[in-house]
């Protein structure tokens, strides 16, 4: 996957971070590879435990440690190894050039400050802007997120916030430096289906306005589809499919992806019986050897036993690991 | 009565207090559900889809009588469940179960899961010795699962065999009516299809009818036969299955069909968003409860609340302006 390296601002390559447990090693993300274009929006598919989550935190150098271990791979942000950057440097980079939101608006702002006072935190650090000036700033982030009458809201504590409105500031937050990647980790999992098609439309509507390169995470199809321009596919730990989104959804080549989206197609067409991936994503201590979706595939032989695949080429910007690619 | 109705549900009504102080009388009170009335008839699946605090979970708890309702009543089967007393309700549990969201959190840790499977069969003093040994395989295999499993605890269980251990102890007494609430919202994502296909198969082959709770449009389009939508502890609007989604007619519905992504990167499209947030259910707005995010609402939406009519052909909508 070397070809998209020059236009990328966000590349990781072959990472493995692994957490130390009482019931063994934990391989979350086991040998990834991204890489993210300037101004696009790449998803990251997967569902809980895929690992993609992890990968984040390990991009943002915030993996725990101990009991994590960065054990192998680079992370590169603008040509530059975030693995190898001092204390003070990693510094700027989180906040100030990389942004990110998390699931729960919730637990991620401070119940005992204002949300004004947590927004201008970031825009003081980062910016070297003080006092009024730092608290027109924070306004001017909340009427872009749309929060209505900003003025008022701005001396409000989070408690007083619903839901989609914590989001909005999460975002407001994440954006008051301008920053150059916006992490988004599944921003509206948490949140009623009305409030997520709110916060999906300010998150667009955004992108057309500021630009910003966006790491969608995500376990939703919907969410992908409604959003991505790119996806990146994990599965047990690693990526199993890279694909613009329209030919991921149309022409998904790994079995596991194409197992994911039939049984969506068949909910939507209301087959009698669904086809179903069998079985269930493997225990993190003990992955199975060779491919490790060969136990739910109905192409396994003996080789996906066995030996691991490597990237595939199979088209114009499009990759999957798998020894038997679907045509 | 119609003759195929199992379940009618009369002006239910359920109201928790919030807040007040030690001893003191509550000061307000959650509507969190507020003079519901509909029918499930025998054999099908009702679907009952809204967001969070709409009063959906309560109306099944109700459903069941393991909650009691402020008012309003729960006809089962040609029987007033809050009329039974205790020895008669016992009977009347055992022909209706409940499938949990999370059901790894409603068994004790440190049973094993043939002990959990077995619990109501004991309770009920239904089977003990080698036949409930033998009943207790048959149910495992029934959905899905092997004998061998019992000898496990529940952690040791994919969340996906998790679900089914909850599915075969709700199906060990033989019930004739299921309410699951959001059975697959904790399940792998590429597992759901599984239990799904599973809840149809026992639907068939033991002839249950399902109150299914969900917040996922998708999955209440494929498994409900009808469906209703519950906004603030109201039921706005119910019609069977093809017609609610074909042509939803309360605006509330609609916003929420259109709020769903589309898992169709071709059909993105510039939609309509229902602008601010859902009301607290402790001070719920007058009239029409979704007046106050409506923009058909006129003045009488304000004062007066809509009654649930029929449109035609068994398509409730509880709105002023259509």
């Amino acid at each position: 996957m070397s070809d998209r390296k020059d236009s990328a601002i966000l590349s990781v390559r072959g990472l493995k971070v692994h957490f130390d447990t009482s019931q063994g090693v934990v391989r979350a993300v086991d040998g990834v590879d991204l890489h993210v274009k300037t101004g696009e929006t790449m998803a990251v598919l997967g569902e809980s435990g895929s690992g993609k989550s992890v990968m984040a935190l390990a991009i943002m150098r915030l993996v725990p440690i101990p009991p994590g271990r960065i054990v192998a791979g680079e992370v590169h942000f603008e040509g530059r190894n975030v693995f190898q950057m001092g204390a003070n440097e990693v510094r700027r980079l989180r906040g100030s050039t990389i942004a990110m939101i998390f699931q729960e608006p919730m637990s991620s702002l401070n119940p005992a400050f204002t949300v004004g006072e947590q927004i201008t935190e970031a825009i003081v650090l980062h910016q070297g802007i003080k006092g009024k000036e730092a608290l027109d700033k924070a306004i001017e982030m909340l009427k872009l997120v749309k929060i209505p009458s900003p003025e008022k809201r701005v001396h409000e504590y989070p408690h007083q916030l619903s839901g989609g409105m914590k989001q909005r500031v999460m975002i407001a937050m994440a954006l008051s430096c301008r920053p150059k990647l916006l992490i988004a980790d599944e921003p509206t999992a948490s949140l009623d289906v009305t409030i997520q098609a709110q916060i999906l439309e300010l998150m667009k509507e955004l992108r057309r306005q500021v630009g910003t390169t966006t790491l969608l995470i995500t376990h939703s199809l919907g969410v992908a589809a409604e959003m991505a321009d790119r996806a990146t596919v994990m599965y047990a730990g690693q990526v199993v499919e890279v694909a613009p989104i329209r030919d991921l959804f149309h022409d998904a080549r790994h079995p596991y992806t194409k197992g994911l989206l039939k049984s969506v197609v068949n909910m939507k067409e209301g087959t009698r019986r669904l086809d179903v991936i069998p079985g269930a994503p493997p225990n993190p201590t003990r992955l199975p050897e060779g491919c490790r979706f060969h136990p739910r595939c109905a192409k396994a032989d003996k080789r996906c036993c066995t030996e691991e695949p490597n990237y595939v080429s199979v088209g114009e910007g499009r990759w999957v690991r798998c020894w038997y690619p679907e045509t | 009565m119609a003759l195929n109705e199992l379940v009618r549900v009369e002006h239910l009504v359920k109201y928790f207090p919030a807040g007040g102080g030690f001893l003191g009388k509550p000061r307000a009170f959650v509507h969190a559900v507020d003079d519901v009335s509909f029918t499930i008839i025998r054999g099908e699946t009702f679907g009952l889809v809204g967001e969070s605090g709409c009063g959906k979970t309560t109306t099944g708890r109700l459903i069941l009588r393991l909650l009691d309702p402020t008012s309003g009543k729960v006809i089962y089967d040609g029987q007033d469940i809050l009329r039974l007393d205790g020895n008669a309700m016992r009977h009347m549990r055992r022909k209706m179960q409940l499938i949990f969201q999370d059901a790894f959190s409603s068994f004790d840790p440190r049973k094993k899961v043939f002990d959990i499977v077995a619990e109501p069969l004991r309770v009920h003093g239904l089977a003990s010795g080698s036949q409930l040994r033998e009943r207790v395989a048959e149910l495992l295999v029934t959905v899905g699962l092997e004998p061998r499993h019992g000898e496990e605890y529940p952690h040791e269980l994919s969340s996906g065999q998790k679900q089914c251990v909850g599915i075969a102890r709700a199906i060990s007494l033989n019930p004739e009516f299921i309410v699951a609430d959001e059975p697959i919202s904790a399940v792998d994502v590429s597992v759901r299809a599984q239990v799904l296909n599973l809840m149809k198969d026992l639907q068939e082959k033991l002839g249950l009818t399902y109150l299914f709770i969900s917040h996922d449009m998708s999955v209440i389009r494929y498994l409900s036969d009808r469906v209703g939508v519950m906004y603030v502890g109201k039921l706005v609007e119910y019609a069977p299955k093809s017609e609610l989604f074909k042509n939803p007619i309360h605006p509330y519905s609609k916003a929420l069909l259109a709020a769903v992504p589309v898992e169709d990167p071709d059909q993105r499209r510039e939609r309509e968003i229902l602008e601010g947030d859902v009301p607290s259910p402790v001070n719920p707005p007058n009239g029409c409860r979704f007046h106050t995010r409506c923009k058909f609402a006129s003045p009488v939406c304000s004062e007066e609340e809509p009654p649930l009519l029929d449109r035609g052909g068994g398509h409730f909508v509880a709105c002023h302006s259509f």
